[in-house]
Parts: C-alpha cells; structure tokens; sequence
C-alpha cells in the first residue's frame, strides 16, 4: 500500500478513512495531509490497520471497475451534482458503503483532481449536495453515518446475491410485492368451514356468494341462521340427525364461535335462510367435527400390545402386531361414545355415559309421528313453530355377582368387571322384551334371573 | 439398578426469516441472539462433556425452517459480522471500564465468551449443523424433526395433502441436512389430533411428543398416567406427554429457576443503557436502540433496582438449582415406582431459546445437571425416547386426545379475534395447491419451477409463528405482512399457471428471496 493508492483515493473517502483509523482533527485537513495521517497512523497501528485499508482500497478499486456507467465527474470547482437517490421504500441505509463508493472508471489514473464526484452512498439524503472544497469540512450527516459501522461490519458486507447465474440487486427485491393485489375479501366458492377450537367451542367459517344468498331467499324475508347439527354416526340427509342448535346470525357476519352442547359428539354446520313459511332454504353443510374431549375418558380398559422399535410398524409392513391382555374381537377401540346399538357382545365392561340417550330420531324409530326435533326461534328467543315434543326410553340392565363366575346374557357370554359387577344396554323400543341372564359358578351351581319389559307410547 | 427415566427434550425452532434484500433487519436478530446465547452455548456444554467423559442423553428438535436458516450461506456471512462486531464491541468495553473492578470484571467475562463463541464457528467454518450432526453421530443427541414450516396441523385437518406436505417437506430436509432418516417429532406446537399419527407412520415416524392432558385425556385413560407413552390406536406410534412437574420449575415465572435474583436480568442491556454516540454502530443503523447482549446487571428482585452481575455467583446457583432439580426428580421417580409395575419416564420438554437467551445462565445449569444426574445419584438415568422405546416395546394402546400446548391447552391462541382470518386463505390456498399439484404433474420445467415455488409460498404462509405472534403481540405488524406477502405471491403464481402467462423474471425474484427448501418437489401435494 503506497502513498500512490492513497492518493488514488477522493478527499471524502480519506476523510471517512481518518476518522476510522482516529486520526485527530481531520475534517480540516487537506488532502496531502491526511495521506500523511494515515500513514503515520498505519506505522503506529501495525497490521491491523494495514489490512483494513488494503481492504477498503481493493474494494474501491472493484467498485469502479464494475460500474457501468459512471457518473458525471467534476474535476472543477463547486458544481451541485445530484446524489443518486435511493428508492424511498429502503428505510435502511446500506452500512459501510463508503468503501464501495464509485471510483474514477479506471483506477490508476493520476489524482490530480482537487474534486472528486460526490459518492454514491445509498444513504437517504436526497437533495442535491454541495461538493466539499480541498479546506472545506466534510459533510457532517456523511460522516456521521460513517461513523455509526463498526469496522467489523465494514469487513465483512453481503456478497452479490445470484440466482441461477442472474445477479439480483437487493432493490430488486424490495419492491417485490408492489403491484400484487390485496387479499380478497373472499373466494365465493360456498364452503362452510367448521373447526373445533377446545372442548367448549367450535369455530365456523363460510364463504357463500351474494348470487348463491340471493337465490336462496335473502331478498324474499329469508333469515339466515346457522345450525348445529349432531350427526354421531349418522350420514346425514338434511334431517335425520340427533339434536339441532340453531343460531341467528346477521348478514354480515363470514364466521361464528359455536358453543358444543354436549361432549364427544360429531358436529356438523348448516347455514340456511329460514323463509316467513317455514321453509328453510339451506346454503351448504360443513364436515362433521368433533371437539377435543375436556376431561379423562370415563372408559377404563388396558390393551397392550408389543411394537419393538428396530421392527416397522403394521401399519407400514403389513405384518399384524402382538396383543397382549385385554385383546378386543377386532383388535380396534371402539369410539369414544357409540351411539346406542343392539347387544354390546364382546365390548368392554363400562358402557358410554348416558349421554348419547338423546331426544330424537335414531336409528330405532319409536313412537309414531315423530319427525325431526328442531325448534326454530326468532332472535329475541320467541318460538316460531309449533313446539315438539318427543320422549324417549333407554334400558339399562346391572346387577352384580362373584368376580369368578362365567356370566351368560340371552345365551351369549359377559364379561365380568373386577368387582365382580356387569352393566348391559339395551335399544328401548315400543314392544315387549325379555333377557335370560344366567350365572355358574366354579363348582358347576347355576343360577338363573329373567327379566321382562314392557313398552308402549301414545 | 436405575428406577426411572428422565428425557430432556429441546425444541429448536425460529421462524424462516431472511431478508437480503436489507443488509441489516431487526427481525434477523432472532437469529443471531440465538446462536451467540443459546446454540453455541449448547454445543460447548455437549463438547466439554464429551471431552470430560460424562455420559448425557439429550433429544433435541431442530425444526426444518432453523435447518435451511444455518446452511444458508447469506445468513451465515452476516452472523459472522455480527460476532465480530461483538467481539469488537466487547474489546471496547474493556477499555471504557478500566479503573471499574467489578464492570472491569464483567467485561472480560463477555470479551472471553463471546471470543470463545467466535472461535467455536470459526471452527465450524460457519456450518453449525455439523456441530450437530457430530453429537448425532456420537448417539449423545436425539435429533428429531418437526413441521416443515411449524405448521399448526390441527387447524390444517381439512386439506390431509397440506399436513402429509409439512411432514414429508421435515422429513427430506432432515435427511439431507443430517444424512438420516428422523424417527421421532416435535408436533408443532404440540398441536395432535387424530388421525395426524397416521401421516407419521406412513413417514418412518415413530414417536412424538404431547402435552399432558394429551396423554390424560386419551382414550381408554392410561394405565400409567403420562409417565408412560402410549401407543396411538391404528398406527402404533408412540406418544409422550409433557410432565407437568419439570415444566413448573423452570417455565414458571414466579416460582421457577430463572427468576433467580443472582442471574442475569435480561431488560439492562447496553444497547439501551450506553449513550448512543458510543453504543450507535451496534444498534439500528436508523438509531433505535436494541438488544446487543451485553448486560451487566442480575434480576435481584422486583423492583427497578438492580445490582451488578456476577457470573460466578450465578454458575453457584444454576449448580444448586441443577442439584435441586435432579433432587426432586429423584424423590419423583422413586415415589412413581413405588406405584407402577416398570420404570417411569419423566419427559421434560422446554423450548430451546430458553436456556441461554431468556435464560442466560440456562445452559451451565444443563450442563451442571448432566454432571449431577451421571455422578451423584443412582435413582434416574437421562435417556432418548427412542431408547426407552427399544428397551420397553409393551404399552398401552389408545387414541391420545386432541390437545396443543398453548394456553388453554387447545386451539384458542392459534384462532382468536386477531388472527382467525388468515384461515379462510390458508385452507383457500392449500386447496389450490393440491388442484394445481395434480394439474400440472407432468409439465414443462418453467411451469415445474412455478409450481416449488409456490409450494415454498403456501409452506411459508403456514408458520403458526405468524398466528401465534399476532395473539402474543409482539412484533404483529411483521407477522402479518409476511401472512399476506406470502397468499399474495402464492396467488399471483395461481392466476399466471391460469392464464398462461409466466413472468419469469418475477419468478426468479422470488426464488432468490424465499429460498427455503431448495430441493422441494411441489408432487408431495398431489
């Protein structure tokens, strides 16, 4: 690094250098001074400093030569250039630019030049700027800019990023999303979203279209609500679900937080209108949920199985895995709460909680004349059709004996739970029924108990 | 004869941030606080133990978008500026304290840390992964994956391509980051819901984690409470809950270790505390002041009143928290045995960036605890959930419960007031990445190119970090544009694939800025 180089260098980019390396007082030197500084101060300050200029010249140097097309230079006097500016999205001044600021286009060239073109920074000035003269101070925002990277940060500054051998320039980059256009307020594809939130809400979401709401009665004193339908283990035909909750909604509204009425059941959302005729107009259905259960499952059966950890799963070799206690017929859970069904043979000791007896239609009809249970209110809580009512029975059948004896229920075998108790559910339809349930004992003794039923509704 | 197992898990996860389209952005800071507080301080803990001998077990998930963010040569490049300016920084700290005894002191333990941390990724060249993938090999550190983008799969349930996308996309990077195949995950945010354990399966996945009243909550109730995995009804995969117990003594804010008078309070930093004519070159180049990492002050109380810092006080008490932890987890262990017919494990989960950054003294009291747990006690020994899995492959099978471990336990922090209307175009562009998928399988390679990058938009959008900062409302303006930037930009590809017109310089662009997952195959959602 020679004198020479130095001298290759602008005023400005000396000052900036000055101040760097500390040398005092250097605003109001002049050019040759402060050559002189920053060698006197490169002896004192050993390697490196040394390398930190030879850093900064290389870039220098770089910087003019990969420049295009160079800026006018002045090479007299104080002729106000405008700096090139920098799109005002770019908040960020790049740091450290002072070293890539543009050289003459061919480094080398004899300095003579008592002033250099202003440097292009990339700093967020955006007037026209006076040149400093060779006794003038240099510009204090510059310099304070300067002053703000740390050397460490000059030395090392982001590479030229390429993608696929095309360079991109970071402004390139900053103003990517510009002409995109904003979010749509919606996509009118119909859909309607419902989501499970936690075991006490439900979260629904539509997306129905103004031609889709208007042909649906929204201009013919249609109502929209939004139903709740309770679909456990039903494939639902518009009526045939369990219970129905309906809420009102206003027309503006694109979601909902549901409440869930009970716990463990499938859900499913209709939105509809409801016309002054009672006729109900529907949008679309969701897919059934089901919300997350709250508390521990009231169902207490181990099953164990064997899945040795350097063997694949079955899932994935096919090959079946090894039951331990406690096997099920088919090797499978059953849901959380099944609905009511014909004899519970092989299940489990504990049935599902009560809760699944619901009001309404199931898969065993029982008194006549009995149709969907939806009770349809205005908003301020008024009933509008005429109210329903249905009445329904379960039969649950319980008793207790010797853990050791071998239970038959109508001939089929029970199993016992450790205390020695069983509980058994029946469907409860209108009619007579009568189960035979039947004890032996270890030494062969055998007791017996019918009990009958008898149902009628009208 | 050891009673017990105890499984400390890490979760690693930051958000893919990178803008080199500004040669400084505050949001990168994640980042690099990360690696100066909490990554490298890790894996010098690991190498002195290693180099000590102490046997140690520790899983750790290193999620996906944290993989692609350390391998990215533009990020690395500015986090070695970054520690060269602390270094720089803190040699200057040595000078302004002179004459001060204790700031003197506390100078030179922050100039010889973060010199040690130079040289730690100078030593790496740069390439923390493999520093990773080291204690890997030496089967000191489970590594196990996570969402490709921490997406929150129970809010993704409708569109089952999108969550076999993020699990499959986690997988491919594991491999070609870590040269194996995960068999384990962090379900981000520990968000499960049935039928999710399936996807895992058909990936190789044999094992993830839960929060606890996952675990309680399944379905028949678990014989051995959550101090036993279970495996999932239908795939076998094993699920692990959170045990409760570990988690209140280091994440509780009242009663936990972290708040400790004798460490060191986060909220004194230099960054905000020195004038800004000596401080300026290490903030914001606007002049806003931030964090730099420096901080010489300890929490002693509640008050605004803080006293100076000793880091040789602190060590002493992260040493006596350690034994109290491992003390504790004895007493557990030993009371759990008593009552079940094999030896329980206690699965301590905790984020990463705790020990270290929120933490700082965090990662001497790991290291301290591995030391304890191998020499002073014979009760409990640390493992790796795939080892107890080989060593025990009986367990109870259920259907484990819908759960996450945010507030509340469920999905509310994910779909709240402020943030439940990103879903509606999250599932909108989910559902048109599959269309476009199957559409365009076979295609021309401009269209191919069209099709990965809007796979990397629709992935990127997908990060529940976004959610999650809305709700928490930290830096929500941030969150929500890069929500919007990315649908936008997805959308944008949507419409050209349509019409037919590509521009493909905009393309490139793209590329060049959302460069996650260089190898992605937009298939995976066909």
């Amino acid at each position: 690094m020679t004198p020479q180089e130095l001298d290759n260098m602008r005023r400005s980019e000396l000052l900036t250098l000055a101040k760097k390396i500390g040398v005092k007082g250097f605003s109001r030197l002049t050019k040759s001074e402060l050559i002189q500084n920053v060698l006197e101060a490169v002896e004192k300050g050993g390697d490196v400093f040394k390398k930190e200029l030879k850093k900064i010249l290389r870039q220098t140097a770089l910087a003019g030569e990969d420049r295009a097309a160079p800026e006018a230079e002045d090479k007299a006097g104080d002729k106000p250039v405008v700096k090139q500016t920098v799109p005002p999205t770019a908040a960020r001044p790049k740091r450290g630019t002072g070293a890539q600021a543009k050289a003459k286009a061919g480094t080398g060239e004899a300095a003579e030049t008592p002033e250099p073109a202003p440097q292009a920074k990339g700093t967020v000035t955006l007037h026209p700027r006076k040149e400093p003269t060779a006794n003038e101070p240099a510009d204090e925002p510059d310099a304070e800019a300067q002053a703000r990277t740390s050397i460490a940060a000059m030395r090392y500054q982001d590479p030229p990023l390429y993608q696929r051998g095309l360079l991109v320039l970071p402004e390139q980059l900053r103003d990517i999303d510009s002409n995109l256009p904003d979010l749509p307020i919606g996509y009118g594809d119909g859909s309607i979203h419902l989501m499970p939130r936690d075991p006490k809400w439900l979260f629904c979401y539509w997306d129905v279209s103004e031609e889709k709401r208007a042909s649906s009665g929204k201009y013919q004193y249609g109502k929209l609500y939004l139903r709740l339908h309770d679909v456990t283990h039903v494939v639902f035909n518009g009526t045939n679900s369990w219970s129905v909750h309906q809420f009102a909604l206003n027309e503006e509204a694109r979601w909902w937080y549901i409440p869930v009425p009970s716990e463990g059941r499938h859900f499913m959302a209709e939105l509809g209108y409801r016309m002054p005729d009672g006729t109900w107009n529907s949008l679309g259905t969701s897919d059934a949920v089901v919300p997350p259960p709250g508390t521990q499952s009231p169902w207490v059966h181990d099953v164990f199985v064997s899945l040795p950890f350097d063997e694949p799963l079955p899932v994935v070799s096919g090959v079946q895995a090894t039951w331990l206690e406690g096997t099920l017929p088919e090797g499978r859970i059953p849901d959380r709460h099944e609905a009511p069904q014909p004899p519970l043979w092989g299940s489990p000791v504990n049935p599902p909680s009560l809760a699944p007896f619901h009001f309404g239609v199931g898969a065993n009809p029982t008194s006549p004349g009995v149709s969907s249970f939806v009770q349809i209110r205005n908003e301020k809580n008024e009933l509008l059709t005429e109210f329903p009512l249905t009445v329904n029975a379960a039969l649950r059948v319980f008793g207790a004996t010797s853990p050791e004896v071998v239970l038959e229920i109508d001939g089929k075998p029970h199993d016992l739970a450790s205390d020695g108790t069983f509980t058994v559910a029946f469907p409860f339809p209108d009619g007579s029924q009568a189960h035979r349930v039947v004890a032996r004992g270890t030494d062969g003794t055998e007791k017996t108990v019918q009990i009958s039923f008898h149902r009628t509704a009208h | 004869m050891h009673k017990g197992y105890l499984a400390l898990v890490l979760h690693a996860h930051l958000p893919f941030v990178r803008h080199p389209e500004y040669s400084d952005f505050l949001e990168e800071d994640w980042l690099y606080e990360a690696i100066t507080e909490t990554y490298i301080p890790l894996l010098l803990g690991f190498e002195r133990l290693r180099n000590d001998g102490v046997p140690f077990k520790i899983t750790m998930s290193i999620t996906p978008p944290l993989l692609c963010m350390l391998a990215d040569p533009v990020l690395q490049l500015r986090y070695t500026r970054r520690i060269e300016t602390l270094v720089e920084l803190a040699e200057k700290e040595l000078v302004r304290t002179q004459g001060d005894g204790h700031m003197q002191y506390l100078a030179r333990h922050y100039h010889q840390q973060f010199t040690e941390i130079r040289d730690y990724w100078r030593f790496w060249d740069g390439q923390l992964i493999n520093a990773f993938r080291k204690f890997m090999q030496t089967g000191d550190l489970d590594i196990i994956t996570c969402g490709a983008t921490h997406g929150y799969l129970p809010l993704m349930r409708k569109h089952p391509e999108a969550v076999n996308a993020q699990i499959a996309v986690a997988v491919e990077t594991h491999q070609r980051y870590l040269g194996a195949s995960p068999t384990g995950i962090w379900l981000p945010e520990c968000g499960y819901f049935p039928g999710v354990d399936q996807v895992l399966a058909r990936h190789g996945i044999r094992y993830f984690v839960m929060d606890a009243h996952g675990l309680l909550f399944s379905h028949p109730r678990p014989r051995y409470g959550n101090h036993a995995p279970i495996f999932a009804a239908g795939s076998g995969v094993a699920a692990f809950g959170r045990d409760i117990e570990t988690s209140v003594q280091v994440w509780s804010k009242e009663s936990g270790y972290p708040g400790d008078p004798m460490y060191r309070e986060f909220y004194r930093d230099i960054g905000y505390d020195l004038p800004f004519d000596y401080i300026g070159p290490y903030v914001q180049p606007d002049g806003k002041r931030k964090n730099v990492g420096i901080k010489y002050h300890r929490i002693t109380g509640k008050s605004d009143q803080k006293e100076l810092y000793d880091p040789y006080w602190a060590r002493e008490r992260a040493a006596m928290h350690a034994g109290n932890f491992m003390f504790n987890r004895e007493r557990q262990i030993e009371f759990l045995r008593s009552q079940m017919d094999r030896p329980p494990i206690v699965l301590a989960p905790y984020d990463a960036e705790l020990f270290g950054h929120w933490w700082y003294e965090g990662p001497w009291w790991i290291e301290l605890l591995c030391r304890k747990v191998a020499y002073d006690q014979h009760s409990f020994r640390l493992t790796h959930m795939r080892e107890y899995l080989t060593m025990h492959p009986e367990q109870q099978v259920a259907v484990p419960a819908e759960s996450s471990w945010g507030a509340s336990g469920y999905h509310e922090y994910w779909l709240s007031d402020v943030n439940a209307w990103i879903y509606p175009h999250l599932h909108k562009a989910a559902e048109r990445m599959t269309e476009v998928a199957r559409r365009f399988y076979h295609t021309d390679y401009l269209r191919e190119r069209v099709c990965n990058q809007m796979a990397r938009e629709l992935l990127l959008a997908q990060a529940s970090d976004w959610a999650f900062i809305m709700k928490s409302g930290t830096m929500v303006e941030y969150a929500e544009r890069r929500t919007v930037n990315h649908i936008r930009r997805f959308t944008k590809f949507y419409n050209e694939l349509n019409s037919g017109h590509i521009d493909e310089n905009w393309l490139t662009r793209v590329e060049a800025l959302d460069n996650i997952f260089p190898f992605i195959n937009f298939r995976v959602y066909a």
